[in-house]
Parts: structure tokens; sequence; C-alpha cells
């Protein structure tokens, strides 16, 4: 839009630059209190949580927001990763739960998708409508059957009964499937020519093809399934099998100090993954849903 | 395309389908047809059909009717407000700006951020006790608590918009991105005027996305609950007790009818929802083309 | 879209996340994380409250109260037996029939003993007779003596057929002397008992008794009157039994093994067993039979509960591990603790405290290494 003047130029980006920077507030926030002292922290928020009426005549109490701490300590890290037995325990149990999970969705998956995206078979649109509805319903409908058959599977308490429900999620299906049918018949066409079979074609062509969305799946996945709390909530009982984000849940209501430190390390992963796939994110989740 | 290229793949389809088809039907078909059955069951161990009776109940019950009632009004309120707000960060990034990757960079970033790293945030903003409160007693208003009134499906919606609209708006952006250039200059020319061009181009050429951004945003509505459930825990305030608090709770006391039946209700609204949105887009494309 | 993501800015990125990752995992390796899985692994109960149940199970066999022996009053041998062991019988009921042809053998020949005696006799008195006649005085007076000492003689024998007789009568045959059930036969056709008693009778009426040793810990809590209904026949007929304590013994304290010391967990049975009186009144019982008795006495007052496994003995004192609980904010620090208690009661599952413990406390029942040593650092 070239008739756009630097001024109003200038200023758009001001105002956006003010929004984003308040998107990042919360982020920002957890990250600097992170290096708060615990007693700096009770200081300001110990008044959380607590419903009682201002004193008679006296002024109204509030926690006191506060950005930047006084004084910079690295303990509260030092607390979770040094001293704590559990954090990092826990943190690797997510690692297990979820690498598995964005793998394995990933990859099955890309193989439904291709058949759905490429391929022509009696009862396409069906089938894909009960995937898509699938993905649409929120974790609890089908929560007292699944865990019917986690129980008599013997999985209950075990990793798998969040694994196994995990690789095969609807939505890695639903989302390569769009992004499948972007990529033109020529390319698998020109394959064919040269003798390819349907194998051939998925793995040297489609998938190359199919990189921006892969890599928008698998962070997407990632974040989404880092940050479950119902599932292990319901079906790992056993506390040395959780996965941090129920720590991460429990310790935000006790002890305030650590939780900004855990917290932040609990985001470092997702946000460096992010910063790092961002382009082809971007790329993955656009042409995704560019057309239905 | 050519219908030759596409006939006869049946049997490559099953293969390529198989892996997910077994695991598929296994957790989430299966499971959710034994839910349909137990809707229509009785609670006793035989299991004796009882038709509509779980249902019956069910829409008697008034903790499921608000419930219900919630989780549409959210949906049917967060969505749109989502929508719209996306839509406008989309098209107001979409011009050339200055930090415009910064921009874009920070909007998504908490898309990627766990809900349970910034749970304390949120308390600290909205808490009675909390800085919210502390400006609104700066400028001289009564406090609110916000959790707890008429005001908490709003905390909760700005968390969801807070979350979401990174994603949408990228939707958006590439929506926008593909409506070529010359379609805009040739309205101007023919003297169309702004509002009259984003209505009849930019949002006609980005009805596609818009399905797909729709269809997404609600899957993201109902990820709210867990946002709600570590504020709120169980039994939040009466505004924000959704069909996922609901259904939570029935597992807890064992109330496997009314959550099934619950559940099958729910399916059968995003049932309607979704062949509805599908009908809606083909027509558009039909337009479109 | 523009490509804003330089090489540069990606390779920090890739740093940034190594450094992470390299922090991540030399802090699990460096950290608590390993070392608390190293701690030894300790499994909790929680202390109960209740009273202790003192259950004791056990058999015996069901002896009559009274019985009477009876004896072959004779000494004759045995001719015939009427009976079983095991036969009831009635008063007056023949038992044992013996062999009395000596005695009458003998009785006949004192009754023709007699009959010579009394021809003898005629023949004095004939000879008296005669002296009185010829009134030679000295010959009269040697005929009165001889007569006299006839007299006696003849009388004599008399008493001793009369007494033969009587044997004859009485002892031919063994009777019953009252309702009841023979327990023992010893005598065999034949011969003569030597000494011991011919059968064993018992006396239903005065009903039966059972013995049992019963654990000092269950007896202590028995008193003499007290009502057991849990006593039941072993075998086809296995009726239920009522009875009652008549008396309790306490037997001499076992041996107790005195080199049982240390966190063996073994209670050195201090309590010494009881012998328990019970009376069975029970018509249809005949003695000797099995009888189960289970006995289930409960403490009287209500304590703190604590399981065996958890207690620990050393020479003086016994001690259970409690869990002293270093709560941070990131998860516990545990410590063994110990601690000493008093035992009030126990039986062989549960010990009662009478002091050390409060109720729902948690001891530790054993722990995945072999000891604890007190402030242990120990997870759960």
């Amino acid at each position: 839009m070239a008739h756009q003047t630097r001024l109003s130029r200038l200023l758009l980006s001001l105002a956006l630059g003010a929004f984003a920077a308040a998107m990042l507030f919360p982020i920002a926030f957890t990250v600097l209190n992170s290096f708060m002292t615990e007693e700096e922290i009770g200081r300001n928020y110990d008044l959380l949580g607590k419903m009682a009426e201002a004193p008679a005549g006296g002024q109204a109490a509030f926690v006191n927001l506060k950005l930047l701490p006084d004084w910079l300590t690295i303990r509260q890290y030092a607390q979770v990763l040094i001293l704590s037995p559990k954090f990092l325990r826990m943190f690797w149990n997510s690692i297990a739960l979820v690498l598995p999970i964005v793998a394995g969705q990933t990859l099955i998956g890309s193989l439904a998708a291709y058949a759905f995206a490429k391929l022509r078979f009696w009862g396409r649109d069906q089938l894909f409508l009960v995937y898509v509805m699938t993905m649409l319903m929120p974790f609890q409908v089908t929560l007292v059957p699944n865990y019917l058959i986690m129980d008599r599977l013997g999985l209950m308490d075990h990793e798998l009964a969040i694994i196994l429900p995990g690789i095969f999620g609807a939505f890695g299906v639903f989302m390569m499937r769009q992004f499948m049918s972007h990529i033109p018949y020529a390319l698998m066409e020109a394959a064919k020519m040269d003798g390819a079979g349907h194998g051939i074609i998925f793995a040297r062509i489609l998938l190359p093809l199919a990189k921006p969305g892969l890599a928008a799946l698998a962070v997407l996945l990632f974040v989404d399934y880092w940050n479950m709390v119902e599932q292990p909530l319901i079906f790992l009982q056993d506390a040395a099998k959780q996965p941090l984000s129920l720590f991460l849940a429990q310790i935000n209501q006790s002890a305030r100090g650590v939780g900004f430190a855990a917290s932040a390390l609990y985001m470092a992963p997702m946000v460096l993954l992010f910063l790092y796939a961002e382009s082809y994110f971007v790329e993955g989740i656009q042409q995704s849903g560019i057309k239905g | 395309m050519s219908k030759g290229r596409l006939r006869g793949d049946g049997f490559v389809a099953a293969i390529f389908l198989a892996p997910s088809l077994i695991g598929f039907s296994m957790l989430y078909l299966l499971p959710f047809l034994i839910g349909l059955y137990e809707s229509f069951t009785d609670g006793t161990p035989g299991g004796s059909i009882v038709g509509l009776e779980n249902y019956i109940e069910l829409l008697r019950s008034g903790s499921f009717r608000k419930a219900a009632q919630n989780t549409l009004l959210f949906t049917g309120i967060g969505v749109p407000i989502l929508i719209a707000l996306s839509l406008t960060l989309a098209v107001l990034l979409n011009r050339v700006l200055y930090f415009r990757g910064w921009i874009r960079t920070s909007i998504m970033l908490p898309l990627v951020v766990p809900v349970v790293s910034v749970v304390t945030v949120w308390q600290i903003l909205f808490d009675w006790n909390g800085s919210l409160n502390a400006w609104f007693d700066r400028v001289g208003r009564a406090r609110v608590d916000w959790m707890q009134s008429y005001w908490s499906m709003s905390i909760i919606a700005v968390m969801y918009v807070w979350k979401n609209i990174g994603y949408n708006m990228i939707l958006f952006l590439a929506g926008l991105q593909s409506i070529p250039r010359d379609y805009y200059e040739t309205a101007s020319l023919e003297g169309a005027g702004r509002l009259y061009r984003f209505r009849h181009i930019t949002l006609v050429y980005l009805s596609p996305t818009m399905f797909f951004v729709l269809l997404i945003s609600v899957i993201n509505s109902f990820k709210v609950f867990r946002e709600t459930y570590l504020l709120a825990g169980d039994y939040p305030y009466d505004r924000l007790y959704m069909l996922q608090h609901y259904m939570n709770n029935m597992f807890f006391s064992l109330n496997v009818q009314k959550l099934t039946a619950a559940a099958t209700l729910m399916f059968g609204c995003i049932l309607l929802l979704v062949s509805g949105l599908l009908r809606v887009e083909r027509q558009f494309r039909e337009f479109t083309d | 879209m523009e490509e804003r993501m330089t090489s540069s800015r990606r390779k920090k990125l890739r740093l940034l996340t190594g450094l992470f990752l390299a922090l991540l995992v030399g802090c699990t390796l460096a950290g608590n994380t390993l070392r608390n899985l190293a701690l030894p692994r300790v499994y909790l109960a929680s202390a109960g409250s209740g009273t202790i149940l003192h259950p004791y199970e056990g058999t015996a066999t069901v002896m009559p109260k009274e019985s009477k022996e009876i004896v072959n009053p004779a000494g004759w041998k045995v001719a015939r037996i009427l009976v079983k062991a095991g036969d009831p019988v009635t008063q007056g009921q023949p038992l044992i029939v013996y062999d009395d042809s000596e005695t009458r053998e003998q009785l006949l020949d004192m009754q023709t003993e007699l009959k010579k005696s009394t021809l003898s006799m005629s023949l004095l008195q004939s000879n008296y007779r005669e002296a009185a006649i010829s009134g030679d005085e000295q010959k009269k007076e040697n005929a009165r003596v001889a007569i006299e000492t006839a007299k006696l003689d003849l009388s004599t024998q008399q008493r001793h057929i009369q007494q033969l007789e009587k044997d004859l009568a009485e002892n031919r045959q063994s009777v019953a002397p009252f309702d009841g059930v023979v327990t023992r036969l010893n005598a065999a056709v034949g011969f003569a008992s030597s000494g011991s008693p011919e059968l064993v009778l018992t006396d239903s009426a005065k009903g039966f008794a059972i013995e049992c040793q019963i654990p000092g810990d269950v007896a202590n809590l028995l008193e003499i009157g007290e009502d057991l209904d849990q006593i039941s026949l072993i075998g086809r007929d296995s009726r239920q039994l009522t009875g009652a304590i008549v008396d309790i013994k306490e037997s001499l304290p076992e041996q107790v093994n005195s080199s049982s010391g240390g966190n063996t967990g073994e209670l050195p049975s201090v309590l010494p067993h009881s012998v328990v009186r019970i009376e069975i009144k029970d018509t249809k019982l005949q003695g000797g039979e099995r009888v189960k008795i289970a006995i289930s006495k409960e403490s009287e007052n209500s304590m703190i509960t604590v399981p065996n496994e958890a207690i620990h003995y050393d020479e003086r004192s016994a001690y259970v591990f409690t869990l002293d609980t270093d709560s941070g904010p990131l998860g516990n620090a545990y410590r063994a603790v110990e601690t000493p208690v008093t035992i009030a009661d126990k039986n062989s599952f549960v010990a009662g405290i009478s002091e050390g413990l409060f109720p729902q406390q948690e001891v530790i029942l054993h722990s995945a290494k072999d000891f604890l040593m007190d402030g242990m650092r120990v997870r759960r």
C-alpha cells in the first residue's frame, strides 16, 4: 500500500509493538520474577487468594505487581535444578511422554493424510469427517470408555495410557491432509511416469515437500501434549511417572518463588523449539489453512 | 483433477490408513461407541436398556443445563471475538511495518507457552487482591472479584484470546496474502470504499481460511477448560462451569450414565456445527469458483 | 513470507538449545535427582487406632468330667463281655460276666463239709447221751465240749458258705452303677485282670470338659465362668457346642529364646501359655470327640495399632521408624527417625502402642535396604 505515509506506518508500528509487548507480558513476567528472591516474592504476592477484607478504615491491600526484581538471584533455579529431586525427573518424564507422541502422531498422521489427500477410495470424505469430529471432541467425551479400555488393557498407571491415544490422535491426520492437498498432483504424476509406487511417492516426494507441515504439526503437538494436565491426572496416579505439568499445577499454589523458576524452565523448550522452527511453523500452518 | 488417477486406490489407501485406523478405532471410535451404548443403559452391572431416560434426566439436571449454557455462551461469544480480533490484527500486520517480524513472533509466542507456566500470572492479575483491582483502586473504583463474578467469563476469554490469537492471525495472514492485489486495485478504481473492499473482497476470499480458523478456534475454546480448571478448580464460579467440568465431576463421582449422555449430546451439537459449516463452505466455494 | 531467519540466528538458537539441554542433563546427573533415586525406598503404613483382636484357634479332645473305673471285684477270670467300648449303658445293666466255676466248686465242697460236720454232730450227740446215761461226769464233760466245738465249726462253715453264696451272687457279673458310656474296655475273655480296671465308664449326666493350651495374650482376657460358643465338633457331625470356662491355669513359662535380640522383629514370647478348662454341657457327647475351638477377644481399650512388621527391638526396648519430613517447595526430603514405643498389647499381626505414636502417624513398614538407622535419609 504505497500511499501509506511514514508517520502512519510508525504510529501503527508502535501501536502494534505495544500490543505485542502486552502479549509478551505474562512470559516476560514469569521469566523475570524467577530471578526474584523468595523474600521479595513473599512480600509482593503473599496476598494472593486471601479473601480478607481490607482492615476497617485502612488502606486496601493489594499484591505488588513487579516486573524487575530488586535483587537478582538464581537461588530458585538452584532449588529447582539441583536441590529438588523431583523436578528434573518429572521433566524427563514429560519428554518421555511427549516425544513418542509427537513422532508417532506425525508419522501415522502423515500416512493416513496421504490416503485422505491423494488417494480415492469409497467413503473417504465420510471417514475424514469422523476424524474431524473426533478431533473436535474435548478429552472428557471419551473419558469413561477410554478409562475402561485402558483398564482392560492393563495400562492404567502406565505411560502407554497417555502415549497410545496421543499417537493416534486425529489432529495429525487432519493437519497433514490439509497440507498435502496443496501439493500438486503434477509432481506425483512425474514420479509415477518413472514407475514409482505409492510408497516411494510418499516417502520421496510428499514427505520432503510437506516438511513445513510436519514441522508445524510437530510444534503444535509438542506444545499441546507438553501442556496436558487432565490425562495424566486421571491415567497416571503413580507420582514417579507423572509429567512436569502436574508438578507445576501443584506447585503454583504452594511455592510461588520456585514456581516461577520451574515455569520458566518448563516453557523454555517450547519457546526455543518455536523460535527455531518458526519459519517452517508459520509456513506449515498457513499452507494447511488456506483451503479447506 | 482427473478421475482416472484416483480410481481404484482402495487397496493402497487401506495400507496407508491401516496404522492410523486401527489405533483410532480402538482408542477413539470404540470408546465413543461404548459411551453411546452406556448412555442408553442404566448403571447396573447387567446394564439394561432404558432408552432416553438418561437424557431426560440429564436435561432436567440444573448443573448440566448450566454447564451446557456456559459452554455454548463461551464458544458462541469467544470464538467470534477471537476471529474478529485476529482478523483485525492480520489486516494491520499485512502492511509494511517496522519490526514486523518481531511483532509477529511476539504475538505467536503465547501459542507455545504452557498453560501451567502462566497460571500464576493470571492469578496475580485477576485475584481479589490482584493487580487489576489495584489499578481500579488507584483510579477510585470499587474492586471486582473477577473470578467470582459475572466477569469471570471475560477473564477466561482474555486468556483464550491471548493464547490463540497468534495462530488465527497467521492463518488469516496467509489468506490475505493469497488474495491477488489487483482485485483491490480494480475495486479502488471503480470507486469502492475501504469497507466495501473489505466486505466484498477480503471476507469473501478469506472464507475458506475462515472455515479452518473456525474449526481450530472451536477446538481451542474447549481447551480453555484447562485454564479454568487450574485457576478455579473442580467447582468454579457458576459462570465458568463448563461441560468439561460437568463431565469431569461426573467421572469422579462415577456417574457414567450422565457423563456418556452428556458426551453424546455434546457430540451431536458439534456434529451439527461441523456439517453446517461444511455446507456453508461448499456453497461459498461454488460461489467463488 | 519474507525470510527473517538468518542462518546466524538459527545457529545461535541451536547453541542456546544445546546449552539448555546440557544444563538439564548436567543437573540431572549432579543434583539430587539421581542421588534421590539411590536412597533406600521405604514403604509406609499409617498407625491405626482400635482394639486389638486376640484370636485363638485350636483343637481339643472332649473328656468326660467324671468317670468310674469298674474293677474286677473278685479277681475271677472273665467269662463273657456284654458291652463294647462306646456303648451307652443304663444303670444296672450287666457289663461283664465272670467265670465263677471255681467258687461254685468250693461252695459244693463246703456244703459237703457241712454235711459231714452235721453227721459227726449227730454222732457226738449220741456220745453225749451215752455219757449222760453212764453218769460218767468226765465223759459227759468231754462230750459236751466236743459238741460245742463242733457247733462252732458248723457255724463257721455255714458263714463260709453264706459268704461264698453271696460272692457268687454279687461277683458273677459287674453292672453299670449309673447311666453312662463305656469309654475303655480292658477285659479279655479268659483272663483275670491284674489290678487295672476292667472297663471305664463315664457319667454322661455330669457333663464333659475340654482342656486346651491357650497363648497368654488370649488367656489373659478370659474369665472363669465365661461362656464360649465357638466350639464345633470335628467330623461328620459338625455340631456347634457351647461351653463355659471353669479353670485357667498358667502353665510353666516356656523356654524363651534369649538370643532373639536385634532387629529381627520377632516378639520374645513373654506370656506363657495357659491351660484353660472348658466345661461342655451336651448329652449327646460320649467323650473322646475332637472339637475345634475358636476364641476371639478384643482388648478392652482402643489404642494405636502398628503392624508387627514395623516394630523393632533392641536389648531394652521396642521402637519404630517414623518419617521426618523436611518439606521444601519442590517435594520433600525424608528421614527415618527412631521412635521408642511402649507396647501395651499385641497379637500376631499388630501391636498396640500405648506411648510414642499418635493416630495416623506414618511408620516405616520396611525398606528396600536391609537395615535402617536413626536419621538415615530415605525416599518414599
